[in-house]
């Protein structure tokens, strides 16, 4: 069984969310992830993530204050908690790992 | 317009906690896009970002979400119910195995009557469809027969309009088919009109249904039978020859008639060939009639018809026949009274004698119905008693959930979840129970079911409708009780010792005896019924006598036949008859003292031809007179009598010489007169449960019967002698024989039958009882363990202690049996009442039921008060 279950995907988003520290909401995620990965992100796809990394407890949240901006509706920022912060290390940790075991022979690339 | 759309769908379908977030950063993108893009692809993305957010992590609650709090209840209980089970290994075991045997006798039960009451009911409009029923009546003579004349089909249905079909059967016979130089005995052959099969529904295989039996000489098989004779080959149009005289072509074949019928012929022969059938006699009652009324199927109008067209159509012949008229016959105490019974109701309703096949009873639907009633009752108070008398064990646990915040609601849930958790146990198991006795059940009852249960139309939804209502049942009343415990009490150790429920558990205790002790003494007299009728004085000796059947084919051989028998070592005596005892006659009519003058003296009287061996091969006691001899002449016009004839003749006192004569003999003096020249003792010639009626016996030929008197010990030398005599003189015709005690054995099927029915639940009703009152002193003596081991200590000796633990279940007993006494004696008078030899219900049985049960019970709490008394008393003081 998998410790830490987290996708590829939610991964990013979990990076993303601590890059973006203390302004980390949805339409913010978005954006960076879309600028800095060159790539569609939906609104569903994004949402999704975060609502089940909120509860599977990688992600706190919490709402900001009102403004004029937005129909008026709160923003809701979010942020790694200690047990995202472990999934995150234990991704790395195992990618590493897997990176170490590479035998140098293997990136001998040969013409065959 | 898409924007707003977009607003309220994802108000609709996303969790509330979520929407004010989301719907924000929407508003975000679709400002964004409408300064980039302009407004219509704003809100167009706006509505396809609300679609691809419908995820199910966004979802609001739903039935996947919610409910979890009261579905891990279930489960809880569920858990606490299996522990609490296995806990009890042993009372979870009196429990289910008590409440699975009666379950599966419930089953059982209900099986059987499902199929009783299914009889005929297949018939195409069987609800229209009605036979007509005889009940006459002249002079002191009274008949129920389920036969009326022969010309009433067609009469009924020429002079009534809402007659839309009628048609006649006649006898349930048989008789050797030949073909082709093979020989078949079949039984069940019947005469039939060809409308019959406008009436009854009856699968044709073969044939056309217009043309079957519209012609004479012609006869219809069933499946089985065509299979017999023809084999593969097929039967239309072929002939086969009936009893040596009678060449028939087959026209149809049919599927076998269905086993839940109250009649099942397997060859149909046209009633054309009987010859009686349209001499119009409407004084013999000899065809059996079916109508099939039209839709307004008015049953009570058209019986209300009945007179006047018994005045139309049967003054003529009364007329001439007694010299009477109708209205004489009638106002002097005669009934000609014709009914219609309902198709579905023939089986088990009808009381009529000379019924086709054997009749079922709706007696014996409500004895086995409530029987199986109280069976179930019993398990379920072995359920409620365990459950109740264990309450001190189960009372802390009680007090603690109660403490920590139970409501007595949820307490009841748990309780009555743990009873019909035990109920679908008991219920799974009682069905493989079922499935596994099946096949003895069908040989008892003598029927062919497979699958009730599970089979489309079959018994599934009341068995899982029962199932829960029977958790409920038995679970209701301890689920009340023991949720009712004060938690402070019961913690405080003031333990209920269920005193409160000992009242309620006895009373349980003593309906639990009274049915089961009713139920001894229902069979004990149900037995001893059975074995006086068959041990009565029959007057006749059925022991050591084969009967050889169809010797009429023997034609002009019969003496040889008989002169090579007599030869044979063994054979004491051979008679030649048309009826043999125990049989069933049906050959009455009236016959007249000489000296009559009006018919109302007339007494019905079975009349039978005998040969002059026929006294000494049945050991018939001449009271008065002589038997036939062979040498005299005159003996051709003489008659032997029977008591009861002798009686009803008034000829009592004298009557050797007397002379009686024929009814038609008040007409005119051409009918014969008989002497009597002797008196028999009257013999058991019918069923036994049938009182003897008046009988008269001729010297004439009549030669379907020889009787072969053996000596002991000599059966398979004379049958294997009579059977190679047979196949010299016939050709090779199949020699058809019964011993006289297996035909008299054949007619007690159906009593024996419920007699083992009513024993075999008799003894399952005592059996549970006895596992609850098991469970229930393995408690109480569990209970009193200390006051026990005080007792021996001071001194009490084994014996006084096993007294004080008997005397609760004596008294209980005791109380049972005096109940039990007068209900049984009730109920088993009335079902004695039908017997015409009946026993007296003496006080024997009784006290044989009571004490029966006595020694049970004092066995099953012997046993573990024994154990307890005899234990030493360290071991019960030292606990704890």
């Amino acid at each position: 069984m998998k410790k830490y279950q987290l996708g590829e995907f939610e991964e990013i988003v979990l990076l993303t969310v601590g890059v973006l520290y203390g302004e980390a909401y949805g339409v913010a995620i978005k954006e960076r992830i879309e600028q800095k990965l060159q790539r569609k992100v939906s609104v569903g796809a994004l949402q999704s993530a975060l609502r089940r990394m909120e509860s599977k407890g990688y992600l706190s949240s919490e709402l900001g204050e009102t403004t004029k901006e937005r129909g008026g509706k709160r923003k809701r920022y979010f942020k790694i908690t200690s047990l995202g912060k472990e999934a995150l290390d234990y991704n790395r940790q195992t990618r590493m790992d897997l990176w170490n075991q590479i035998p140098d022979v293997a990136w001998e690339f040969k013409l065959c | 317009m898409l924007k707003k759309f977009g607003e309220k769908l994802l108000s609709f379908y996303c969790h509330p906690d979520f929407q004010e977030d989301i719907k924000g950063d929407l508003e975000e993108y679709y400002f964004f896009n409408l300064e980039e893009r302009g407004q219509k692809y704003a809100s167009r993305k706006y509505l396809i970002d609300v679609v691809l957010l419908f995820r199910l992590s966004l979802l609001r609650d739903n039935w996947l979400t919610q409910n979890l709090t009261n579905f891990a209840m279930v489960k809880n209980n569920l858990k606490v119910a299996y522990r609490s089970m296995m806990r009890h290994k042993f009372y979870s075991f009196l429990n289910l195995s008590g409440l699975a045997v009666s379950i599966a006798a419930c089953i059982l039960i209900a099986v059987y009557v499902k199929h009783e009451i299914s009889f005929d009911n297949y018939h195409q409009d069987s609800e229209r469809i009605y036979r007509i029923a005889s009940h006459l009546k002249f002079g002191n003579n009274e008949f129920r027969f389920p036969a009326s004349p022969a010309p009433m089909a067609e009469t009924l249905k020429n002079d009534y309009p809402e007659v839309i079909e009628s048609a006649r059967l006649r006898g349930d016979f048989q008789a050797l088919v030949e073909r082709d130089n093979q020989f078949f005995n079949q039984e069940h052959i019947t005469y039939a009109d060809q409308d019959i099969f406008n009436i009854l529904t009856f699968d044709l295989l073969q044939g056309d249904r217009e043309h079957l039996l519209d012609e004479p000489n012609t006869a219809v098989l069933t499946e089985t039978v065509a299979r017999k004779i023809f084999g593969d080959t097929n039967p239309v149009g072929e002939v086969i020859r009936i009893s040596n005289a009678l060449d028939l072509k087959v026209t149809g074949v049919m599927k076998d008639i269905r086993e839940n019928s109250h009649f099942r012929p397997e060859m149909l022969i046209t009633m054309l060939n009987d010859p009686t059938h349209n001499r119009g006699n409407w004084l013999s009652n000899n065809h059996i009639t079916y109508l099939k009324l039209a839709e307004t199927n008015d049953p009570d109008a058209l019986y209300d018809k009945f007179p006047s067209f018994i005045a139309t159509h049967f003054s003529a012949m009364i007329k001439q026949f007694t010299g009477n008229t109708l209205e004489e016959l009638i106002s002097s105490g005669s009934l000609l009274d014709y009914q219609l019974q309902p198709l579905s109701r023939i089986h088990l309703y009808s009381q009529e004698d000379y019924g086709f096949a054997s009749e079922g009873s709706i007696q014996y639907i409500y004895i086995f119905s409530i029987i199986g009633f109280f069976i179930l009752l019993i398990a379920c108070i072995n359920f409620m008693n365990l459950a109740t008398a264990r309450a001190s064990i189960r009372a802390k646990e009680v007090g603690v959930r109660k403490v920590l915040g139970s409501l007595r609601k949820q307490l009841i849930h748990q309780f009555l979840t743990e009873s019909i958790l035990s109920s679908f146990i008991a219920f799974a198991l009682a069905i493989g129970l079922v499935y596994l006795v099946l096949p003895a059940f069908n040989n008892l009852t003598d029927k062919e079911i497979v699958n009730p249960i599970f089979a489309s139309g079959g018994l599934w939804p009341f068995v899982l409708v029962a199932c829960v209502v029977i958790g409920l049942a038995a679970g209701l009343y301890p689920a009340f009780f023991l949720s009712g415990f004060r938690p402070v009490q019961v913690l405080k150790g003031e333990v209920t010792k269920g005193k409160s429920g000992v009242i309620m558990r006895n009373i349980l205790v003593v309906i639990q005896f009274t049915t089961s002790i009713s139920l001894i003494i229902g069979s004990l007299v149900v037995y001893n019924q059975l074995s006086y009728l068959q041990n009565m004085d029959l007057g006749f000796n059925k022991d050591q006598i084969i009967n050889v059947m169809d010797t009429d084919l023997l034609g002009n051989n019969l003496d040889a036949f008989k002169n090579e028998l007599s030869g044979v070592p063994g054979v004491e005596s051979i008679s030649v008859s048309g009826f043999v005892p125990s049989t069933g006659a049906g050959n009455d009519f009236p016959i007249l003292r000489a000296d009559a003058t009006s018919p109302d003296e007339a007494v019905s009287v079975q009349n039978w031809m005998v040969d002059d061996q026929y006294a000494s091969t049945y050991d018939l006691e001449l009271i008065a007179g002589q038997f036939f001899s062979k040498d005299k002449k005159t003996d051709s016009l003489s008659v032997v009598l029977n008591e009861t004839a002798a009686r009803r003749f008034g000829y009592a006192d004298d009557p050797i010489g007397k002379k009686i004569k024929h009814m038609n003999g008040l007409s005119g003096d051409e009918a014969p007169t008989y002497t009597i020249i002797g008196v028999i003792r009257d013999f058991h010639y019918q069923n036994m449960t049938d009182i003897i009626l008046p009988q008269a016996l001729y010297l004439g030929q009549s030669p379907e019967i020889v009787s072969v008197k053996f000596a002991p010990a000599q059966a398979s030398a004379v049958l294997a002698a009579a059977e190679k005599s047979w196949t010299g003189l016939t050709g090779g015709r199949p020699f058809n024989y019964r011993f006289m005690d297996d035909l008299f054995n054949s007619q007690f099927e159906s009593q024996s039958r419920f007699k083992t029915i009513f024993t075999v639940f008799a003894s399952l009703a005592v059996i549970i009882a006895c596992l609850g009152l098991f469970g229930l002193s393995a408690y109480i003596t569990e209970q009193r363990e200390k006051e026990i081991g005080i007792r021996k200590v001071l001194g009490a000796s084994t014996a006084s202690l096993l007294g004080l633990l008997f005397t609760t279940f004596n008294r209980l007993v005791l109380i049972s049996s005096v109940l039990a006494i007068p209900i049984a004696y009730y109920f088993m008078n009335d079902w004695l009442s039908d017997f015409s030899y009946q026993i007296q219900i003496g006080p024997i049985v009784f006290i044989l039921g009571a004490l029966g049960t006595f020694l049970v019970a004092w066995f099953t709490v012997g046993f573990q008060s024994l154990k307890a008394a005899r234990k030493n008393p360290v071991e019960n003081l030292r606990t704890e």
